[in-house]
């Protein structure tokens, strides 16, 4: 108990100290919200009513303390504010639109470079002379290695503009109308391809790796050689035997995975002019929208410790020693 | 006798046929579909707040000034006339106008859409209330508006159309702190386009106002609005037949997209702003007159819109600080007398510079200050504008051949908009105004209360007399004494030479008539065609038709 106490207070620390983080930066950066909004019309408002804009959005210069105050307010009652990118509407409806969109993206292809890596690297570790177990690991490892972006821009023009087989924006094709109809969903399928395609092998190898070693570990126990020894079919031996001692270390690495798959999902979603959180972040960004920047890292902060903390959760589980 | 007979037959066949031809062209109809780069559309109808959205569209304009025919385009409005003394507005109003509720839309409403902005200065565009040259706004009667402004000002009327004309028994019932946060549910507006059909985060269509005051009008049945996340993308929305209306740069044209349907796509580059290069003249040695005109002598305009900016926009020779787009206000006298500076002449510039004293003394290939330092400096351009770094990067080339030492920095927007207004720079690239008159961007470059609010005021080059100068401009409504008032500025400028000229920005504007015709072009240049403009997609709406 007092292990997890002091985690908690770790983490509560790591939270606090990462908040602060996102009220300093975005004022780092030249400019605020007001003179973004100002660009973005043309001149075609006066430079008087700058002020009177700048009121209307909530952004009186006060103190840089009092501000910090009320902001770290803001973020424990979770009201958030207008945005300024799409004033009037709150931040957090602005946020409840896209996060469905962006946990979709990041935990489906999370689910799926799971299971693929996992299966390709169980067998590939199983059959590790062969062509599969030389040839396939190394070639995802280099297909991984690509940032995250260039996958995108290298699929984007390839099936996108060059073959037009699937579409180059949005999470549905916006003429038609939401809801749970088969045309809706295959086209929230059609538009996942893409996105979820680039993110999916970018991600793969890690498991592949991940589940590589640890059977390379576990197949040269005793018990797997008696397995063989006994006859068994290689699958039984391959899944039941290694496979399920094996996959321990992985399930540890899956919940710190969540949190970068958000963050890995930012870049994605530019790219395909997909609806989701890190779309929207970047126009925040361009707009200088504190309050829509700082809700959105408030976000990717708080999934990546929770991620961690489930992680230290699982390692207690797994391995009692820990603990003491 | 029987020519006659035949002149008359000929005569009645022409008019019948033209008839037919009219009923038979022009067709109701159609939805034109526009790409809105934006991140998603939101329940918010409230026209000072959702990004120029609606304007023109869902809300209607008390008049249109027009730039491309000089003429003022009364809509809303039936007539506007200054009084002598040019301190009061009477604008009256078209018979039998009314809401899309159905309502009827009277003075009443249009004084208390403009006494409104006054309790919320924040939707005050022109600060009329704020900087406070307007006393009243008074509806006289049901069809007359009576503006009473503090001093003679023949400028103000330009900045009616910026003002949003809502119906008092909607507005009226929201408190003023609310007034800012109000999204306007159910929208109710004197636009030709007021239902909406719907609206989803990627995609919105308003169509047709059945009270609309001009009959048959619009044309077209629905507009469609798309979101975009950047240009990048309405370009291949516009190459599938997506979109109608692209306002975006794109590069080579011709091959990307006319090619693609010849006969349906179509592009129209009326030139828009001027752009220059903006010199600090408080610094040396920019403070030289003669430095500035070698480094205008530098360069070759007609290859640098060739090669950097695929020949869209058009050079301008014009050193008095307008061009192409103020084409009735430009002073030959002045453009003639200055010809000079504009001109290619490497030669010549390499002269004014020795001349200035600014020599190679190390040999290094680069001329020196007299203390023996470098000239060296930095030309700023803003991050991904790429034609404009394409340009800036040729002007350092043909800067580097008359031993001038420049640099192309590309910084963030907010880096560029902050040293523009605090003039932090050296040298910059930047547009000018576009607006009614000339008269307003002289205002931006030299009146001395916009140094440190405008971005064509951070130059240096000031003066009391050119400020009562460009005051004094509103004090008349004579159209001759406003040109001289006009060509004496020009004067100012090409002697003084603030900035360098380079060329006249393209207004970007494709259009597909695969559907829909009617658009402004080259043969029928009735409005100049900008998407981003309340009262001139107004007036493109009114105009298109199914084909």
């Amino acid at each position: 108990m007092s292990f997890l106490l002091r985690r908690l207070s770790f983490y509560f620390t790591a939270f606090l100290i990462a908040i602060s983080f996102n009220f300093m930066l975005p004022r780092m950066m030249p400019g605020d919200p007001i003179d973004a909004l100002f660009a973005a019309a043309q001149g075609k408002m006066d430079p008087a009513q700058m002020d009177a804009v700048r009121e209307m959005y909530g952004f009186v210069d006060g103190n840089v303390f009092e501000q910090y105050l009320s902001y770290m307010q803001s973020v424990f009652t979770l009201d958030l504010g207008p945005s300024v990118l799409m004033f009037p509407i709150d931040v957090t409806t602005v946020v409840g639109m896209s996060l469905p969109w962006t946990m979709f993206l990041a935990l489906g292809s999370l689910i799926v470079a799971l299971i693929l890596g996992v299966t390709i690297g169980t067998y590939s570790s199983y059959r590790r002379e062969g062509f599969f177990g030389q040839f396939v690991p190394p070639f995802l490892a280099f297909i991984s290695n690509f940032p995250y972006i260039v996958t995108a821009l290298l699929l984007f023009y390839f099936f996108g503009l060059q073959l037009e087989l699937l579409p180059l924006a949005y999470t549905y094709d916006p003429a038609i109308d939401p809801g749970f109809t088969l045309e809706f969903i295959g086209s929230v399928a059609k538009h996942a391809v893409l996105p979820m395609g680039s993110m999916i092998l970018v991600g793969i190898a890690t498991w592949v790796f991940n589940m590589r070693n640890a059977m390379i570990n576990v197949l040269g126990e005793d018990y797997v050689t008696m397995a063989e020894a006994k006859g068994l079919s290689s699958f039984r031996v391959m899944y039941r035997y290694a496979g399920r001692n094996a996959i321990l270390p992985v399930a540890t690495a899956i919940a710190m995975a969540i949190g970068f798959s958000f963050a890995g999902s930012i870049m994605t979603e530019v790219v395909f002019n997909y609806q989701g959180l890190g779309n929207i972040l970047l126009k925040g960004i361009m707009a200088r929208d504190y309050p829509l920047i700082q809700a959105i890292l408030l976000i990717l902060v708080s999934a990546v410790l929770t991620a961690n903390f489930v992680a230290d959760l699982l390692y207690v589980w797994l391995d009692p020693r820990i603990s003491k | 006798m029987r020519s006659k007979k035949i002149l008359a037959s000929i005569v009645c066949g022409l008019l019948v046929s033209a008839n037919g031809v009219m009923a038979e062209e022009i067709k109701q109809g159609g939805t034109l579909t526009v790409p809105i780069i934006n991140t998603g559309f939101v329940e918010n109808f409230n026209p000072y707040t959702s990004g120029g959205l609606f304007e023109g569209v869902l809300y209607e304009p008390l008049m249109v000034f027009n730039n491309m025919t000089g003429n003022v385009e009364y809509r809303l409005a039936e007539s506007a006339e200054y009084s002598q003394d040019l301190k009061t507005i009477t604008v009256k109003l078209r018979d039998g106008l009314s809401w899309s509720d159905g309502k009827a839309l009277t003075a009443k409403d249009v004084a208390f859409s403009f006494t409104m902005t006054k309790a919320t200065p924040a939707f005050d565009q022109k600060a009329i209330w704020t900087t406070g040259n307007l006393q009243s706004v008074t509806a006289t009667d049901a069809k007359t508006i009576v503006f009473k402004l503090n001093n003679a000002d023949s400028t103000f009327i330009w900045g009616l159309p910026k003002y949003h004309i809502l119906p008092e028994h909607i507005w009226s019932k929201v408190a003023d702190k609310d007034l800012p946060t109000f999204t306007n549910p159910n929208p109710v507006g004197s636009g030709p386009m007021t239902d909406i059909k719907y609206l989803k985060p990627q995609q919105m269509q308003l169509c047709r106002n059945a009270n609309y005051y001009l009959p048959n009008r619009p044309y077209i049945d629905c507009i469609t609005f798309r979101s975009y996340n950047d240009n990048s993308q309405v370009q291949p929305a516009l190459m599938k037949g997506e979109i109608d209306w692209g306002s975006n740069f794109i590069a080579d044209i011709d091959n990307t997209f006319v090619a693609t349907d010849p006969k349906n796509n179509h592009y129209w580059y009326p030139a828009n702003d001027a752009i220059h290069l903006y010199v600090n003249t408080k610094e040396a040695p920019f403070d030289d007159l003669n430095v500035r005109k070698a480094l205008s002598m530098a360069l070759d305009r007609e290859e640098i819109v060739d090669i950097a900016a695929y020949g869209y926009p058009t050079a301008n020779f014009n050193a008095a600080g307008i061009a192409e787009l103020y084409g009735p206000y430009i002073s030959k006298d002045v453009t003639a007398k200055y010809k000079d500076i504009t001109k290619f002449n490497p030669e010549k510039a390499k002269q004014l510079l020795d001349a200035a004293g600014l020599k190679d003394l190390d040999g290094d290939g680069f001329r020196d200050m007299t203390d023996g330092k470098r000239v060296e400096f930095d030309i700023n351009v803003v991050n991904g504008w790429t034609d404009w770094i394409q340009v800036v990067q040729m002007v350092t080339e043909y800067y580097e051949e008359i031993g001038i030492k420049a640099n192309v920095k590309t910084v963030d927007w907010a880096v560029y908009d902050s040293g523009l207004k605090d003039s932090d720079y050296k040298m910059s690239i930047n547009w000018s105004m576009v607006a009614t008159n000339p008269i307003e961007a002289y205002q931006a470059y030299f009146s001395t209360s916009q140094i440190g609010k405008s971005w064509h005021a951070g130059h240096g080059v000031h003066s009391p007399e050119i400020d009562a100068l460009i005051d004094s401009f509103g004090l008349t409504n004579d159209a001759q004494k406003q040109q001289a008032i006009l060509d004496e500025l020009q004067e100012f400028t090409a002697a003084n030479l603030p900035f360098i000229p380079l060329f006249s920005n393209a207004t970007w504007f494709q259009y597909s008539t695969a559907k829909l015709v009617g658009w402004p072009s080259k043969e029928n240049p009735y409005v100049q065609p900008v998407w981003y403009d309340g009262g001139k997609r107004n007036l493109i709406i009114n105009n298109l038709h199914l084909k």
